[in-house]
């Protein structure tokens, strides 16, 4: 059906407005439809695309190693508190007149032992920060790939792109990738959206709602990522819903859907089952059943044009930084 | 001769690799040094790219690795902000694209576009 | 140290922040005490609490490197020794720093060894002190809020959290706090120094996942914890109360759904004070008298 790899990322900056549940719609649909297809739960920080899925076991799990923490050598250190001192991030913790650094908070940063008179300080590197795993056939019949950071370290952008090149490389050339990105900004979430075709933008109208939503469709613009939105609960604000609607209008962004506020979400989440299946028939379920249709049925088969027709003109310009003296260069 | 240096991501490198798909991560950079009248390539050299490893900050340390390698010109998908950024204040131009297409192919392409922006 | 105990939950919604304010309210009828809301990217415990107006804010700054060019001599140290890559240079540019880049970690300022990183500062959010009045109950409320559009909240939830507990031992009392959601380090850092760790979880298969999480770092830090199921009844608890035995948990309290603690929500008055005679009401303060001896000091 797909004569090359498509990447699909489903996206919305903050998290609870409704990714998960939208992307997993998708999903089922998108296989119903017979794409050849992989999904991939890039939110790392919580997954939980396996437990809609009704993934109950790993057919692989693999550790996944980044970074490094500070230790001290106990025989070394003379106890100045120097590196309590100095940490960033108060890891150094004292007890007695002792020394110990919280491997549950250091980054890794080099400031304690640059610091360290004795030359006390080590690191561990190569420190297992998470695991990727796999779901060889989810009972809708598509491979899941899930991420997971290792409670207490801090969040990695390294540990989406490992989590996507495993899924293309299960997907071995033609057909859907579909990810459910992680949530919040920064670097998980561009490495979520780098190399990404299509993206589905969740929002929600409020206030909050909209101003995620302007900061993820910046950057899909960055990428020429051509985006389709689909705003989650719309009849909690009628007001807002003319603001997203304006934006959408004049950024070019097609509205693909709009699912009302039902309770039968939460309680479907609660149980672990997609809402699709729980409650078939509830208004939110009839509203997604009809978005994935729309996205699998009529988008993803003319995927070329759909890119013509709503990519970003050029790429944004967005300069981050502030500009220093820069009489020497 | 006008010569320029063009950086292209790829994944193991060289002339006969394709362009990779990302910028921040991709595990090597494939630069080729090209006569900009003639078409001529006078010489390739393969970078490894420390972003790969990074945790984070991937972009802005392959913007380095590009600058420090002497290109002036990247080509390739589009880099995220804070790589852009860091791109413009190397003074290097971006010419998004040719991901999947050969090097050896890339760099015509790449030096179409600039004879054509020169003459704009 | 004043006693201290921390709540926290995972992934958002588990109801931490309704525990947290409502053992606030009733330590409140006994003593002064501070709560502090870590939950920096979305604070929530004012609004739960009725406050109208957050109070008095104070910026949190933390280190950002400033470049003396004159004596740059463009060795490249302060951009090797950058963890994050906020710090870039080249053979003909001279370095600049990328603020949203930057965690304040320092390491550059300890690297340079001509003396050209100066020690600044930034801005990256503030912290809101607002004391606190329902009926008999009084206490301070510290907010700590991130800037729209910072990346690491790790550097604030230690910037308040240290505020925190200085005041606390300044005033000699109790200090509670809420930790915000996730498992990253900021939640390690919230609850550094806790008495207690009350990991507040709820009946569904996510709450289970989270709830293991949060055993993981406890455990692994070796720390007093108790676990409290919120919304019991709305799902099945059997695995979360197998899970809080298998991490050999000293406590597992439940906590009953009850539309009285919606109401209270929307009102904006904890469920203790709104609805006193409740059997919702009842379960926490039954918690909360468990918790008084570690608590009341």
């Amino acid at each position: 059906m797909l004569d090359s790899k498509v990447e699909l990322v489903v996206a919305s900056g903050k998290g609870g407005v409704g990714k998960s549940t939208v992307t997993s719609s998708l999903a089922i649909v998108a296989a119903e439809h017979g794409y050849k297809m992989v999904a991939a739960d890039a939110d790392a920080e919580a997954p939980n695309l396996h437990i809609v899925l009704g993934v109950a076991s790993w057919d692989r799990e693999e550790p996944y190693y980044e970074g490094r923490v500070a230790y001290i050598l106990e025989d070394k250190c003379t106890n100045c508190g120097v590196c309590a001192e100095v940490c960033p991030l108060g890891a150094v913790e004292e007890k007695g007149g002792k020394y110990w650094i919280n491997p549950f908070i250091c980054e890794g940063c080099i400031t304690c032992s640059i610091n360290c008179p004795e030359h006390a300080i080590r690191y561990k590197h190569r420190v297992q920060a998470g695991w990727i795993r796999l779901r060889e056939k989810t009972k809708y019949g598509f491979p899941l790939v899930s991420g997971e950071i290792t409670p207490g370290r801090p969040n990695s952008g390294k540990l989406v792109t490992e989590v996507k090149n495993y899924a293309s490389k299960v997907l071995g050339g033609e057909g859907l990738l579909l990810v459910d990105a992680a949530a919040g900004i920064g670097c998980q979430v561009i490495s979520s959206l780098t190399g990404a075709h299509l993206a589905v933008l969740v929002t929600e109208p409020t206030p909050a709602g909209f101003s995620d939503l302007q900061r993820i469709h910046r950057l899909t613009k960055h990428f020429m990522i051509a985006p389709m939105l689909v705003i989650n609960k719309y009849d909690i604000n009628e007001e807002f819903i003319e603001t997203i609607e304006e934006y959408a209008r004049a950024e070019n962004i097609p509205i693909v859907g709009r699912i009302p506020y039902d309770p039968a979400v939460p309680k479907s989440m609660a149980k672990g089952v997609p809402v699709m299946e729980a409650y078939p028939s509830s208004p939110a379920s009839k509203a997604l059943k009809e978005v994935s249709e729309k996205i699998a049925g009529e988008i993803l088969p003319k995927w070329r044009e759909f890119r013509s027709k709503y990519k970003p003109r050029k790429p944004e310009p967005y300069i981050p930084l502030i500009l220093h003296d820069t009489s020497r260069g | 001769m006008a010569k320029v240096k063009i950086a292209f991501p790829t994944e193991k490198g060289g002339l006969d690799d394709v362009v990779y798909d990302r910028l921040g991560r991709t595990p090597t950079f494939t630069i080729v040094e090209a006569d900009t009248e003639t078409g001529e390539i006078l010489d390739v050299k393969i970078v490894k790219n420390p972003g790969y490893e990074a945790g984070s900050g991937a972009g802005v340390k392959a913007a380095q690795v590009i600058a420090d390698a002497g290109a002036t010109v990247y080509a390739g998908p589009n880099p995220g902000p804070n790589a852009y950024a860091a791109l413009q204040y190397f003074k290097v131009k971006v010419i998004p694209g040719y991901v999947g297409l050969p090097v050896r192919e890339a760099v015509k392409k790449v030096l179409e576009e600039l004879r054509k922006e020169e003459q704009g | 140290m004043p006693p201290l105990v921390s709540f926290t939950g995972g992934k958002g919604g588990t109801g931490k922040s309704f525990i947290a304010t409502n053992i606030a309210y009733l330590l409140g009828l006994e003593r002064r005490h501070l709560l502090a809301d870590l939950d920096v990217e979305a604070p929530n415990d004012h609004i739960l609490l009725g406050v109208k107006e957050l109070g008095e804010k104070e910026p949190v700054p933390i280190f950002f490197p400033r470049i003396d060019y004159s004596k740059c001599t463009l060795c490249g140290a302060c951009a090797k020794v950058c963890d994050t890559g906020a710090i870039i240079m080249s053979k003909n540019r001279p370095p600049i720093v990328m603020p949203r880049l930057c965690s304040g970690c320092k390491a550059c300022l300890y690297a340079c060894v001509y003396d050209a990183i100066k020690p600044g500062a930034r801005i990256i959010g503030f912290m809101h002190t607002t004391p606190v009045t329902i009926g008999e109950s009084a206490f301070t409320l510290i907010t700590g809020v991130l800037h729209q559009g910072e990346e690491h909240t790790a550097p604030l939830v230690h910037g308040v959290k240290s505020r925190a507990l200085r005041r606390a031992r300044e005033d000699s009392v109790p200090l509670l706090v809420d930790t915000g959601a996730g498992t990253g380090n900021s939640i390690s850092i919230a609850i550094q120094y806790s008495d207690l760790v009350v990991a507040v979880t709820e009946p569904t298969p996510l709450g289970l996942h989270d709830l293991r999480a949060i055993l993981e770092i406890t455990r692994g830090l070796g720390m007093r914890t108790w676990v409290v199921l919120n919304r019991a009844g709305i799902g099945d608890s059997d695995p979360h109360r197998r899970l809080a035995r298998e991490y050999g948990v000293e406590h597992y309290h439940e906590v009953p759904y009850a539309k009285e603690a919606v109401e209270a929500y929307v009102k904006g008055v904890p469920v203790v004070a709104y609805a006193p005679n409740s059997r919702v009401a009842e379960k926490i303060r039954e918690l909360y008298d468990l918790m008084r001896p570690i608590i009341a000091g």
